[in-house]
């Protein structure tokens, strides 16, 4: 048995997740996850720059707001406010148009910058981010979940450090 | 006005540097609220290879899960339409934000 999608179809559905004047969230927020966070619901497999939170996992309790070693899962995104984390607002006008990438259609957005830090965050060791709905701990759901393409760990551990990341968003066929 | 520190158990600060403000910088974010259930699974069985390591595709994803159950069903809050609203600087001790600019400098 044959199936797959059609790049018009991943066209519209693009314009729908995210950007055009349909989509669900007109307001997407770019969150960092850390060596703090644990792959899988119970807490056995620590995150690292070839892992991200595994699929069952819920944002707003068991990634974000959770313990690390509790059997709900990680607490690794770092804690908003301290160093001058925060979650970076995406504007759904910053994704650029969909374009063929391998197999699939993607849409990449402008290059995102956090603010610098103004001191070391909390969770320090940050191996990539979330794309999430809200701005406040403990609301909403993560799109996903995204290791940088290098496997890098940026060490978001004093003041005068920006992290910059360009998430993009792919439908495959 | 508020003055003093932002309450982050209560207000929402993320970091925005689009149109929609003035100048970059940290904005309190507001608007409606709705709230979804969510149905919560444990992690199912994960498939594992002949060396017993867990099954993953080509981009080292757990795809293969079986047998996921439901453990609980809980309440997910949602932000509906949310936009910046207020301006907000670090604080300069590094812990939270103000709504005033600190003394020792802006964001």
């Amino acid at each position: 048995m044959a199936e797959n999608f059609s790049d018009e179809g991943l066209d519209r559905i693009l314009t729908y997740t995210p950007g055009g004047s349909g989509t669900l969230d007109t307001t997407l927020f770019l969150a960092a996850i850390t060596t703090a966070g644990f792959q899988t619901r119970s807490p056995d497999t620590a995150l690292d720059g070839t892992k991200v939170p595994n699929r069952t996992t819920v944002w707003s309790t068991d990634y974000q707001t959770v313990a690390g070693g509790s059997t709900r899962g990680a607490g690794g995104e770092p804690t908003i406010g301290t160093g001058a984390y925060a979650r970076k607002s995406v504007v759904n006008t910053d994704w650029g148009a969909a374009a063929t990438n391998g197999s699939g259609r993607r849409r990449t957005a402008a290059q995102q910058s956090f603010a610098q830090s103004t001191a070391a965050w909390s969770n320090q060791n940050v191996i990539g981010t979330a794309i999430v709905t809200a701005s406040g701990a403990g609301s909403g759901v993560a799109y996903g979940y995204a290791n940088f393409d290098d496997a890098s760990t940026v060490a978001m551990n004093a003041a005068g450090i920006t992290l910059q990341v360009t998430p993009y968003w792919q439908h495959d066929i | 006005m508020p003055s003093g520190k932002v309450n982050l158990a209560k207000n929402s600060v993320a970091f925005v540097d689009d149109d929609r403000v003035d100048e970059p910088g940290f904005y309190v974010f507001t608007g409606d609220h709705d709230t979804t259930e969510v149905d919560v699974q444990d992690g199912g069985e994960v498939e594992t290879d002949s060396k017993g390591n867990a099954a993953t595709d080509e981009q080292g994803r757990l795809a293969f899960v079986t047998h996921p159950e439901v453990v609980e069903t809980i309440t997910v809050n949602h932000e509906v339409g949310w936009k910046p609203t207020t301006r907000v600087f670090p604080s300069p001790d590094g812990d939270g934000f103000m709504y005033e600019i600190p003394e020792d400098g802006e964001d």
